[in-house]
């Protein structure tokens, strides 16, 4: 069964399941397409049984929001990406507005991510070409790392290797960087994708592996020893995947969203398609991972409804 | 109506990242960088300079495989505006929910800008912080799957 809400009169970007509590979850969200106009942070509740998602809190801002990531050391806490190119922290405790900002990116902030290793900081990327290391505490980023051509579509975080992280990028690329890095080089570039990159998540049980999805409508996944091509590829397919992430439970399943207006949950070992679900009328931007119930799946799209459903998959 | 093959290859086979003449366009095209956006601009600059391409039928020709649930009275599109309208038809809301924004179409919202109108129900919001106390945390962060799968081993 699926539990579902609607964001009404806005298009679900991103959604993601808190790491705290495994009843609450949020969506970023934008009116207009994202094109142009507001935004909505939507702070939902699920419950147990009929009474589905409903509610907590509900935040507007002047510029479409694309991306959101709870805080890994506040229960109550999370940020958002803007398409203004600001970042907002939020406290769900609190109405109205957010207890702290930055705006150093100077296009749209396209993903955040708070490192869920070292629980200290969190990353920004960005269409100005850049990614961002922050500090929730300091006024100012911590670090900027700009040697992508293009927009900065994801900045992930590596599980194991609290300092390291990996981009994907329009300019076709993949790299891996250090925070520690004294000048903020790369450390390696990965190429092989015929087009724009435009997700990117680890393998939570292979530290060395990732997979990547680009408008060249194929899934790759790669490891870190070997920049030189990938480990397998799917695809291509009629459409691209806007979102891949990587199960918390398992090394073997990736959840998708995108274009073909489905999420799917594949084996990344021979490139089966596992589960369906095609409950959305419209692009599907967002999937996560619940971290407490194996299985189970959020989903946002631009149709407006954010779904919460449960994949019956091994967990093996 | 008849699927134009040709049309359908040359379009795949275009080289838009060398013509200045789109890429000029496209930097003025808010958020150009959203993959299918940009395929909508593609065929939107594809059907002017060289030959009408429906990118409805252009995605069911990709999706050669896929049903279309539309009846033939409405599969063909003049043009790509009402294709783009199509696309979006889901997203209208099925009832009126009073006080909720009108729902418009990508086709709508994406002529609005190019043609400098006022974009309806933008809501002015003020760019300031909370000035209510945050909240302190009290929970310890759990352990993710994966580090709980170590420490049993």
């Amino acid at each position: 069964m699926s539990l579902r809400y609607r964001s009404a009169g806005f298009k679900g970007y991103a959604v993601k399941f808190s790491p705290f509590s495994d009843r609450l979850l949020a969506a970023a969200t934008s009116a207009n397409f994202g094109l142009v106009g507001n935004g909505r942070l939507c702070v939902l509740n699920a419950q147990a049984g009929l009474d589905g998602l409903m509610p907590r809190q509900q935040y507007d801002t002047q510029d479409g929001l694309f991306d959101l990531s709870w805080s890994e050391v506040h229960e109550n806490q999370l940020v958002t990406a803007s398409g203004d190119g600001s970042i907002k922290l939020w406290d769900i405790t609190l109405n109205g507005f957010p207890v702290s900002k930055w705006h150093e990116h100077k296009r749209e902030v396209m993903s955040v991510e708070w490192n869920y290793t070292s629980k200290s900081s969190f990353l920004s990327s960005s269409w100005d070409g850049s990614a961002k290391l922050w500090n929730p505490n300091v006024p100012q980023s911590l670090k900027t790392f700009a040697e992508h051509t293009g927009c900065v579509y994801t900045a992930a975080w590596s599980p194991r290797s609290p300092d390291q992280f990996a981009t994907c990028s329009e300019d076709k690329t993949v790299k891996l960087w250090s925070i520690n890095d004294h000048n903020a080089k790369s450390l390696m570039t990965f190429g092989g994708h015929m087009d724009q990159v435009i997700s990117l998540d680890w393998n939570k049980y292979m530290p060395n592996q990732f997979v990547t999805s680009s408008v060249d409508r194929t899934i790759k996944v790669w490891d870190t020893r070997n920049p030189r091509g990938q480990v397998s590829m799917f695809g291509p397919f009629e459409f691209s995947i806007r979102r891949v992430k990587f199960s918390p439970f398992s090394p073997n399943f990736i959840a998708t969203a995108g274009y073909d207006m489905s999420a799917s949950v594949w084996d990344v070992r021979n490139g089966s398609v596992v589960y369906v679900h095609d409950a959305h009328r419209e692009f599907v931007f967002g999937v996560d991972w619940s971290l407490f119930h194996p299985g189970q799946l959020a989903t946002c799209s631009w149709d407006e409804h954010i779904n919460v459903f449960s994949v019956p998959i091994p967990q093996n | 109506m008849s699927t134009d093959d040709s049309t359908f290859r040359a379009f795949d086979a275009y080289s838009f990242d060398s013509d200045s003449a789109f890429q000029a366009g496209l930097r003025s095209i808010p958020n150009s960088h959203d993959p299918q956006i940009l395929q909508q601009a593609k065929a939107f600059y594809f059907s002017k300079t060289h030959a009408p391409l429906n990118l409805e039928e252009y995605s069911k020709w990709k999706a050669a495989q896929q049903n279309s649930a539309q009846s033939a009275d409405d599969a063909g599109f003049p043009n790509q505006a009402e294709a783009e309208q199509r696309i979006s038809e889901a997203t209208k809301p099925e009832i009126s929910i009073p006080g909720a924004p009108y729902s418009t179409s990508f086709a709508e919202v994406v002529e609005m800008i190019t043609s400098g109108k006022e974009i309806p129900g933008i809501r002015d919001i003020p760019d300031k912080l909370n000035e209510q106390v945050p909240s302190m945390s009290t929970a310890k962060p759990p352990p993710k799957p994966w580090e709980r799968q170590q420490e049993t081993e």
